[in-house]
């Protein structure tokens, strides 16, 4: 029987899948072109994003579990609901208005609502099962998607590869929780947590082989050096809006999950010890090549391509440093645990905020310009001031010089590590921020300063320019006053379970 | 309680609703010259009212700003002392004169004056916030203006300079961050707090542990000297400053690079004062490379920009040996000498690009005489060269010589000796300059009517006395400076005493 108080937790999942499904049948058979559709899958999670916003949470520490411990309801559940739909708002949209039409366009429109379905789930999800589940549903929505324009060779090539790589990790994952459930007996994450903390003095090898694994397929989620093959390949067949999806939506559906797993699961007791190295290493490989295999790229999406496995980098060191218990570092105090989550979160938001305004111009760019490599931005700031002010300010702010967005993110992850004594990281931190900066630099010097080959003006459309310039302020506002950055992330924290608390105290 | 806005606030608005009308496609060259010259009479008024003789902070304001859940707020605090007040006030002096002696006729004028302009906002907002928030961020306002404006405008080798001066700067910042985060951190949670006062309050009370302390001051020591030139931190200013269009150069050597000794002597020194004890030394070694490397490096320059680059990174050193005092003497020397400095090398920065625009050369190997065709230009050159010198009836002497005095007084008197020693080398390379550019043999194509070459025939003094004023106003402010030092003094020697642990002289 289903306890239906419980069903408003689930409400945006059920929803925007009974929204697709309506939108798929009437495609079909009421043949609405791919506008309409468009714009009615838009407006369904524009609703749906208000009426999340709605949603309550308890008060924390403690989540609300439901459905036998499938799923939970706390205030990173929430935020990461309200993000996504706010990604895949923007992704419809570009497909809709920016990018060149495509002819048989509609599931184009239809396709990202499954897929922030997947990724919602993801966020409440309280079981391994759910999240697999979950976590297909996102990745095969994605595989069609990524392959959308399979006439061309460049996105064909991009499609086999993620649905290769992608089926790969998939069954690294699916075999780790099968090891995890070997040894526990059990997939729901509360119990797992009370085993993991209690029962072992020692992690015992198969399940710390099962984390490993785990993390190997939440890894090529968010791109994490060494699984960030696919990364600059999907990213430069993609469609445009596609790819800002991938960037933002998939990194952070392949975060909250790791962050349910070694912050919640295996956060007390002994596994740190198993996956704190292994992220470290990720983290500090992700800093270093991520930003420094960006410098030579001439391409702007494959560009955007490392600069964002670079990012995955400094957000895994928020990651890391917002864990209770790190080995040889003194205990995070409830505080230290809070700043860390936060500043994922913030990250996040000024990720999303920059990287679509990025991929908005480039959409744009990509239909006028012929190509997307730099030396086409060649004097762009003169024949179309507004799309180079927002390409160059995406840069800066994902560069993070204040005062833009990027900054406040760039800023608390140098809080966060140097708080939990994570002094190597902080290096690797610093480094990668000035190497990311050069490269950060080159389109801007394209714009800004080389002369432009061809001098006719680039019209932009309205709905366009007013995203833009809205997204724009956006990257100011949220660095300068960072109050506005502050409200949108208080209490996106996980709840912390209950008898996480003894055990920290312990030590 | 403190009023809700402050004159200061007007100090910011007005560069920022100058850059908005330019954006909003007024005439960019009237609007940024009025907004930087009410700036500089709101800036003078602000001078004149501010209670001299006490110190302490005035014109203060506090908004309430920001709260992140886990760390503490961040607020909008305004106020100047008698240590800022004069860096304010130079500020204003400097963005009014680059903004004057900007070419008339310049390629996409609009950017131009909004880059200028978000450097000049970016160096007030520094020096009149007391959050370390907006400290920190005001002074990164100016980072991507500048790539842009030597990028964009730039002469010689613009991109290298460009990337260079970004890149090296941002490093700066960074580790400046890092720095600043560490000491913020190390308060006790609940004590924690981003603004400059309370938090200097606090650690006079509850010092941080001097093991903690020799991380952060060293983390704060290296980020200030990589955004001032400290030796050997310095190789991005020359080739940066000597390929900017002058307008940038005098702001950001003149003003902006004082933010990182401002910033000493507001945050790493007090605040870290265990640390600072402990590289007190390591400091002041490396003022040898400012005095002697750099000094014998700049006499070794060929062109006339990358000398003035090469002496501006030497008399760092200068600020840097009255700061690393820190006794009153030096403290108070080294804010009038930053004010003396400021309008000296803005003063040389932009005859420098005057004599190179109206020369079309900036070798001295090829220049010479042209006091017979420029006489103005010699006269002013003279007065920047003598200002540089540190001759006594200009700024920089008053400043220089309270710092001799206080090291001499200080750590170690054979400090003096090598800065003074450096006082030499600035004579024989300012006057080496002056012979080389106005003196001696004329080469022909100066002569009147000799080819007709644009450049040639721009040498003549036919400018408009309107062309002159802005230098005329930095050599009258050194002037009055130099003459009556004690208008500065008394201004800033009571907030000076004010600090914290200041050393007792013998």
């Amino acid at each position: 029987m289903i306890p239906f108080s419980y069903l408003p937790y689930l409400a945006p999942e059920i929803l925007l899948t009974v929204w697709a499904m309506v939108l798929l049948l009437a495609e079909a058979f009421l043949s609405l072109t791919p506008r309409v559709t468009a714009r009615l899958a838009l407006a369904g999670i524009v609703i749906l994003a208000i009426g999340t916003l709605f949603i309550e949470v308890p008060a924390s520490p403690h989540a609300l579990v439901f459905w036998n411990g499938l799923c939970k309801w706390d205030g990173a559940a929430k935020f990461f609901h309200v993000f996504f739909l706010a990604v895949a708002a923007l992704v419809i949209w570009m497909g809709d208005e920016v990018q060149e039409p495509l002819t048989n366009g509609g599931e184009f429109a239809i396709l990202p609502l499954f897929t922030t379905v997947g990724l919602m789930l993801l966020a409440s999800a309280n079981d391994f099962m759910v999240l697999f589940v979950a976590l297909e549903l996102v990745t095969i929505s994605f595989y069609i998607l990524v392959a959308y324009q399979h006439r061309n060779p460049v996105a064909l090539e991009a499609g086999v590869k993620y649905l290769i790589l992608g089926a790969l990790s998939s069954a690294f994952l699916v075999m780790g929780i099968a090891y995890i459930f070997g040894v526990t007996g059990t997939t729901h994450f509360d119990p797992l947590t009370r085993i993991v903390t209690y029962r072992f003095p020692e992690i015992p090898t198969a399940l710390g082989f099962g984390l490993l694994l785990v993390l190997v397929g939440v890894g090529f989620k968010i791109a994490m050096v060494p699984f960030h093959i696919w990364g600059p390949d999907v990213y430069e067949g993609a469609p445009n809006s596609i790819t800002a999806f991938l960037s933002v939506g998939s990194k952070a559906g392949g975060l909250i999950i790791l962050m349910r797993i070694v912050l919640e699961v295996f956060g007390a007791g002994k596994a740190a010890e198993i996956w704190y190295p292994a992220l470290y290493v990720g983290a500090i490989l992700s800093l270093l090549l991520g930003n420094l295999a960006a410098i030579p790229q001439r391409n702007l999406k494959r560009l955007l391509g490392y600069s964002s496995i670079g990012h995955s980098g400094f957000i895994l060191v928020a990651v890391i440093g917002s864990a209770a218990v790190l080995p040889g570092k003194p205990n995070a105090l409830p505080l230290d645990i809070i700043t860390g989550q936060t500043t994922v979160s913030v990250y996040l938001v000024t990720y999303l905020l920059a990287t679509f305004t990025a991929f908005i111009v480039l959409a744009v760019l990509n239909r006028r310009l012929g190509g997307l490599e730099i030396h086409h931005l060649a004097g762009l700031s003169q024949r179309s001031p507004l799309l180079a002010a927002a390409f160059a300010l995406s840069l800066v702010s994902l560069a993070g010089v204040p005062p833009l967005s990027g900054f406040i993110a760039k800023a608390l992850v140098i809080l966060v590590a140097w708080n939990r004594h994570l002094y190597l990281l902080l290096f690797f931190t610093l480094f990668a921020a000035v190497a990311a900066l050069y490269y950060y630099l080159g389109p801007i010097k394209a714009m800004y300063w080389s002369e432009p080959l061809d001098e006719t003006p680039i019209r932009v459309n309205r709905s366009t320019s007013v995203v833009l310039t809205i997204l724009m302020v956006l990257l100011v506002v949220t660095g300068f006053w960072a109050q506005s950055i502050a409200t949108v992330v208080t209490g996106s924290t996980l709840a912390q379970a209950p008898i996480a608390a003894p055990v920290v105290a312990q030590h | 309680m403190n009023p809700p806005i402050s004159a200061l606030l007007f100090l910011l608005l007005f560069p920022l609703g100058a850059i908005l009308c330019i954006i909003a496609k007024a005439p960019a060259r009237p609007v940024a010259g009025i907004a930087t010259a009410l700036n500089l009479v709101l800036s003078l008024g602000l001078l004149w009212n501010y209670p001299a003789s006490q110190g302490g902070f005035a014109y203060v304001m506090d908004w309430s700003w920001a709260t992140l859940h886990g760390l503490p707020p961040i607020h909008f605090h305004l106020g100047v002392d008698g240590i800022s007040l004069p860096l304010v006030l130079l500020t204003a002096i400097v963005s009014f004169a680059a903004i004057a002696i900007s070419p008339r006729s310049i390629k996409r004028e609009s950017e131009y004056y909004c880059y200028l302009l978000l450097m000049s906002l970016g160096a007030m907002g520094a020096f009149v916030s007391l959050d370390l928030f907006f400290f920190y961020i005001f002074h990164e306002f100016a980072l991507i203006p500048t790539f842009l404006l030597i990028g964009i405008w730039g002469t010689q080798n613009r991109q290298f300079a460009a990337f260079q001066i970004t890149l090296y700067l941002m490093a700066g910042s960074l580790i400046l961050l890092a720095g600043l985060v560490a000491l913020v951190m190390a308060l006790p949670a609940a004590d924690r707090t981003f603004d400059i006062v309370a938090l200097q309050a606090y650690l006079q009370q509850h010092a941080i542990a001097v093991a903690t302390q020799d991380i952060i001051f060293p983390l704060l020591l290296i980020g200030f000297g990589i955004l001032v030139g400290l030796f050997p931190f310095h190789s991005w200013a020359p080739p940066g400053y000597a390929s900017a269009p002058p307008a940038a150069a005098m702001l950001h050597a003149g003003v902006l690079k004082k933010f990182a000794i401002y910033g000493m002597i507001r945050v790493a020194i007090p605040m870290a004062h265990d640390g600072f004890l402990d590289f007190q030394l390591v400091l002041l070694t490396l003022l040898v490379g400012n005095f002697l490397y750099a000094g014998f490096v700049t006499i070794a320059q060929k062109e006339l920009p990358t000398m003035i680059g090469f002496s501006s990174i030497m008399h760092m050193g200068y600020l840097f040996l009255g700061v690393a005092c820190w006794n009153t003497l030096g403290v108070t020397g080294a804010v009038i000498l930053m004010v003396g400095h400021g309008l000296s090398a803005a003063l040389l920065f932009g005859l420098s690009g005057e004599i190179t625009r109206r020369s079309g050369e900036n070798r001295f190997s090829e220049l010479g005489g042209l006091a017979k065709r420029a006489p103005l230009l010699a006269v002013l050159f003279s007065f920047a060269s003598m200002a540089t010198m540190g001759v006594p009836g200009l700024a920089n002497f008053a400043g220089e010589v309270l710092v001799f005095f206080a090291s001499y007084t200080a750590v170690i008197p054979l400090m003096a000796i090598v800065g003074i020693f450096g006082t030499v080398l600035t004579a024989v390379y300012q006057l080496r300059a002056l012979k080389g550019i106005f003196y001696g043999p004329m080469p022909e194509r100066y002569e009147p009517g000799a080819g007709g070459d644009a450049a040639v025939v721009g040498m003549t003094d036919t400018a408009t006395v309107a062309e002159y004023v802005p230098y005329v106003l930095l050599i009258v402010a050194s002037l009055l400076i130099g003459f009556m030092p004690f208008l500065l003094l008394h201004l800033v020697q009571p907030s000076v005493s004010l600090l914290p642990y200041l050393a007792t002289q013998r």
